[in-house]
């Protein structure tokens, strides 16, 4: 096994991976591809938060399941605490996976219907071989740190409200003290105000057993209050990222920039409808992404050169770093904001 | 109808489920009323009876919910109790509505083309030859390209926000006088939800059309609604112009909901200001204030008299005992 150790406290770092998946036409006899993930780089340290954003077949979703070995890679490589799961075998595997759990979105239809939550919390301790008294000890624990009262211990999901759910399906990520959480929109399908329940617990939660997260959401505003780093997706590749305050207040990626516009930080952001940049058209389709930067089909700054060549993510400032031949300046959205009308698809 | 009537008024509209003992209230006596070319925002969580207060005014209520009692008046013309033959006519020509889902409210076998001239065809508005050309008008003026050449497309040849497109051209086709649109933007991604909500507020704006938007995000309604309304357990808690609602909300619900959302004033990683709890069940209400069991500022009284909506401003309105208090306080205070 293939151990590399890094300078800082690195939990994971991914290393240009690549998942592609064959899609045959059975009437037209052609082979298709969709590029669902291309060229990905990223770290995450000890107690840290990733947040990836991005729109649906931007790829998120497949990274995270790469980086739980759900998925295998096409090419890269993915280093947990300097172990490489790629290329692990199953014992390597069921060795690591206890250190690396997932929460799902929806937390109904991730939790079996007929368990009573108790079983729900106890089976991956049962999977990895705990005894019976460990494992209520242990139950009884995580119900605690999640903030769930033990009258629930003995009840279905379905008798669950949907915060109570989620936290059952965070205690049981928790359960095996798994170093990384991978969670895939954790908080998307809550009401406002359970959403704002469940946060807390996860930045709660983070602090106390020094977890570091995979987080994957389309709200930047949820991301940017989770997450010291984000990144954005687009098609596949990742556009720009950097620390949340940096990316949130100056973008560099044009598609940034219309993500951080079209969901506003604030209620004053929101009350300036002038501010919005609408983009034209959709994302185009996975299967044909365009030449170039692959965003050039809807960005408002594209030039020719960006149907010639790729941009590389550039590093620009400390730790920001974006894949665009042509820049937004720093001040590009508080300029919009006072008025300067902007190019709009 | 004189100037000053609204184009919609609705007065204290009860909804409920079940009957005799096992009648559960899902709307308890919500009233508003909406002007043309108004947009108006109902905000409220999952089981607020949002939805529910939208599908009472065009009476396309489940089976075995119905409208118990009140008044929804269309131009001064009371729906509630009318024939159905004149709720068929209103349905479709008068008051259009865009269903939740893009993804499941087309007929998935049927050309789009036929489905946005079908209302055309239901209210005899068009001749055969005539319809599938205002349909290929329609989907060109809702942002469709090559519209002409799509009629035939089936709903899964166009993307999520597309159908949307498809579903609000249908509405239109009648040049309704108000549109209902429940959760337009849901489940579409982020920058297809800005599309959307401009093509809203363009089409309203071209139009002098009124509209109702339901959502569950009140910061996405502040950028397109003149008015907002915020529906907790079946109730009316504070309705006002989105100006005053989004910067000085007074409900604590309100003001919970506003506060719950991370934003740019909040430090990452800070304790939000979350509500204990979970919306209380219809079921089991009691005779006080629903929000009380959740509310920071609940008093004893909260609990045993629920308290009525009361004017706090030119066009603004609150339940609550305590911001009323405080309002009376400070009234006589610079009074004196």
């Amino acid at each position: 096994m293939m151990t590399v150790k890094a300078a800082r406290d690195e939990l994971l770092r991914v290393e240009r991976i690549r998942k592609h998946f064959g899609k045959r036409s059975r009437i037209r006899k052609v082979s298709r591809v969709v590029h669902a993930v291309d060229d990905v780089s990223f770290e995450i340290g000890r107690g840290e938060a990733l947040g990836l954003v991005g729109e649906s077949g931007s790829g998120k979703s497949t990274i995270a399941r790469c980086v739980l070995r759900l998925e295998r890679v096409d090419d890269g490589l993915i280093y947990l605490d300097g172990v490489e799961l790629t290329r692990l075998g199953s014992r390597g595997l069921r060795e690591i996976r206890p250190r690396m759990q997932a929460v799902f979105q929806d937390p109904a239809s991730s939790l079996n219907p007929r368990w009573p939550i108790h079983q729900v919390i106890e089976e991956p301790l049962r999977v990895h071989g705990w005894g019976a008294a460990e494992r209520r000890d242990r139950v009884l624990e995580v119900l605690e740190e999640v903030g769930l009262s033990h009258r629930y211990l003995n009840v279905l999901p379905h008798q669950l409200s949907g915060g109570q759910q989620q936290r059952a399906g965070i205690a049981r990520a928790l359960v095996l003290r798994p170093e990384l959480i991978v969670a895939d929109e954790p908080v998307s399908a809550l009401d406002v105000s359970i959403q704002a329940q469940v946060l807390n617990l996860l930045v709660a939660l983070k602090k106390e057993l020094r977890l570091s997260y995979l987080f994957i959401s389309h709200d930047l505003r949820v991301t940017r209050h989770l997450c010291e780093n984000v990144a954005v997706c687009y098609l596949g590749n990742i556009v720009e990222v950097g620390a949340g305050d940096a990316l949130f207040t100056n973008p560099l990626h044009p598609y940034t920039a219309s993500l951080v516009s079209a969901m506003p930080l604030s209620v004053e952001d929101a009350r300036q409808r002038g501010q919005t940049i609408v983009l034209a058209g959709d994302p185009p389709s996975p299967l044909e992404p365009p030449s170039g930067c692959r965003f050039r089909t809807r960005c408002f700054r594209a030039q020719t050169q960006c149907a010639e060549g790729t941009p590389k993510l550039e590093p620009a400032g400390a730790a920001h770093r974006a894949a665009c031949f042509f820049p937004l300046d720093p001040d590009f959205l508080r300029d919009r904001a006072a008025g300067s009308p902007g190019s709009t698809g | 109808m004189d100037a000053g009537t609204p184009l919609l008024e609705v007065q204290d509209l009860h909804v409920v489920v079940g009957r005799g003992a096992d009648t559960t209230e899902l709307v308890r006596g919500v009233g508003f009323a909406v002007r043309s070319g108004e947009m108006v925002g109902i905000v409220g969580e999952s089981g607020c009876g949002k939805t529910m207060t939208a599908m009472s005014l065009v009476q396309l209520l489940p089976t075995g919910i119905r409208v118990s009692s009140g008044h929804v008046r269309f131009q001064g013309e009371e729906l509630l109790g009318a024939a159905p033959s004149r709720l068929r006519h209103v349905r479709g020509a008068e008051i259009a509505v865009v269903f939740q889902d893009p993804m499941t409210a087309l007929n998935p076998l049927q050309g789009v083309g036929r489905q946005v001239a079908e209302p055309l065809a239901l209210h005899r508005l068009a001749r055969r030859g005539e319809r599938l050309k205002r349909a290929a008008a329609l989907l060109g003026h809702v942002g469709i390209a090559r519209s002409e050449q799509r009629l035939k497309d089936r709903p899964f040849e166009f993307s999520g926000g597309m159908r949307q497109r498809v579903l609000i051209a249908e509405a239109l086709s009648c040049n309704p006088k108000l549109l209902i649109a429940d959760e337009p933007t849901t489940g579409l991604d982020v920058t297809i939800q800005v599309q959307i909500l401009a093509l809203l507020d363009q089409l309203r704006k071209e139009r002098g059309m009124a509209i109702v938007v339901i959502s569950h995000d009140l910061t996405l309604m502040a950028r397109i609604c003149d008015r907002i309304v915020v529906m907790y357990a079946g109730q009316i808690v504070e309705t006002g112009p989105t100006a005053e609602v989004m910067s000085s909300p007074q409900h604590p619900y309100t003001v919970a909901l506003a506060a719950s959302v991370p934003s740019l004033t909040t430090q990452p990683g800070q304790l939000l200001p979350a509500l204990a709890g979970a919306p209380p069940v219809m079921t089991g209400l009691g005779p006080g204030c629903s929000f009380a069991p959740r509310c920071p500022l609940a008093e004893e009284r909260c609990g045993r008299v629920g308290p009525t909506l009361t004017p706090v401003g030119p066009d603004s309105l609150v339940a609550c005992w305590v911001v009323e208090e405080r309002r009376l306080a400070s009234g006589s205070a610079s009074r004196r």
